[in-house]
């Protein structure tokens, strides 16, 4: 159960302000590929395909939670798009659930001419792969709250915009959707039934 | 001497609509600037704010309008840029 700091009235008219947002830009979001899958305050689930994937391809799925909001930035975990379930570190995994820290190609020239692979830090994180996952993003309330970040207090960053539900989905989407580029396939060749010809 | 062309498109600051007349010889930077303040989102340069189009893909801010090609009315996305990220 969430302590409630902040009037859920306050809460309440901000998260109606952010899913009017989106419902105005819906299309353009739909186009992207995000796909509402509720918006019942305090939460927003929203799920990621990749339209530019074929066959196209349903990503991961996000539910950002808007208690205390704003005095608290809004958190977000992965959940399972079909049973809602919030996803720890190992089931995120598993379900090849990456957020490159680099938006874009991993590949640089290095020093002495030869082109190298960088190794992206993946924004999908937790202490132990049996914690529940979070985005390690300036403007989740995950990154806020943990000690390795106590130097970068969310209020310090609570009017630049990074809190707003378009730019954590803008965000979701250029790291975890835009990255993804192509599928990788393994085919078997399997032969069952082989019939003889017998002598012409 | 005649009137340089402008159109109007839609800049959505942080998920909120802004109608913005464009100068289609302005540089994209500059329509950018006036979105945020139009929007009163203050808090951070115009530096700081990616401009990307519908699909989510990053425009390049320093072309002018009219290199675009948009028809009227576009929108175009308009985000912090994303925080350093991620610990050792």
């Amino acid at each position: 159960m969430i302590e409630l700091l902040v009037d859920p009235d306050v809460s309440r008219l901000k998260f109606e302000r952010e899913v009017s947002r989106f419902a105005e830009n819906a299309r353009e979001y739909r186009q992207r590929g995000w796909i509402l899958l509720k918006a019942e305050f305090p939460d927003v689930e929203v799920a990621f395909a990749a339209p530019h994937l074929w066959p196209h391809a349903l990503l991961f799925a996000a539910r950002v939670n808007f208690s205390n909001y704003d005095l608290w930035a809004p958190s977000v975990r992965f959940i399972d798009p079909f049973d809602g379930h919030t996803l720890t570190l190992a089931e995120a995994r598993k379900k090849r659930i990456s957020l490159p820290q680099n938006q874009g190609s991993n590949l640089v020239l290095g020093p002495n001419g030869p082109i190298q692979m960088q190794v992206a830090t993946d924004l999908v994180q937790a202490d132990d792969e049996n914690d529940l996952a979070f985005i390690c993003l300036p403007g989740i309330r995950e990154y806020h709250e943990h000690p390795a970040h106590s130097g970068d207090p969310w209020l310090t960053h609570r009017k630049e915009g990074i809190g707003s539900l378009h730019n954590i989905l803008d965000k979701l989407h250029g790291h975890g959707v835009l990255s993804a580029r192509a599928f990788g396939f393994n085919l078997t060749v399997t032969i069952s039934d082989i019939q003889r010809m017998g002598p012409g | 001497m005649s009137e340089p062309k402008k159109e109007e498109l839609v800049i959505v600051v942080n998920g909120e609509p802004v109608h913005i007349e464009a100068n289609l010889n302005e540089e994209l930077i500059a329509l950018v600037a006036r979105a945020l303040a139009k929007s009163h989102n203050t808090g951070q340069p115009p530096e700081n704010w990616e401009l990307k189009n519908a699909s989510g893909v990053l425009i390049d801010q320093h072309q002018k309008v009219g290199a675009l090609g948009l028809p009227p009315g576009t929108k175009l996305f308009l985000s912090p840029k994303a925080g350093v990220g991620g610990r050792d």
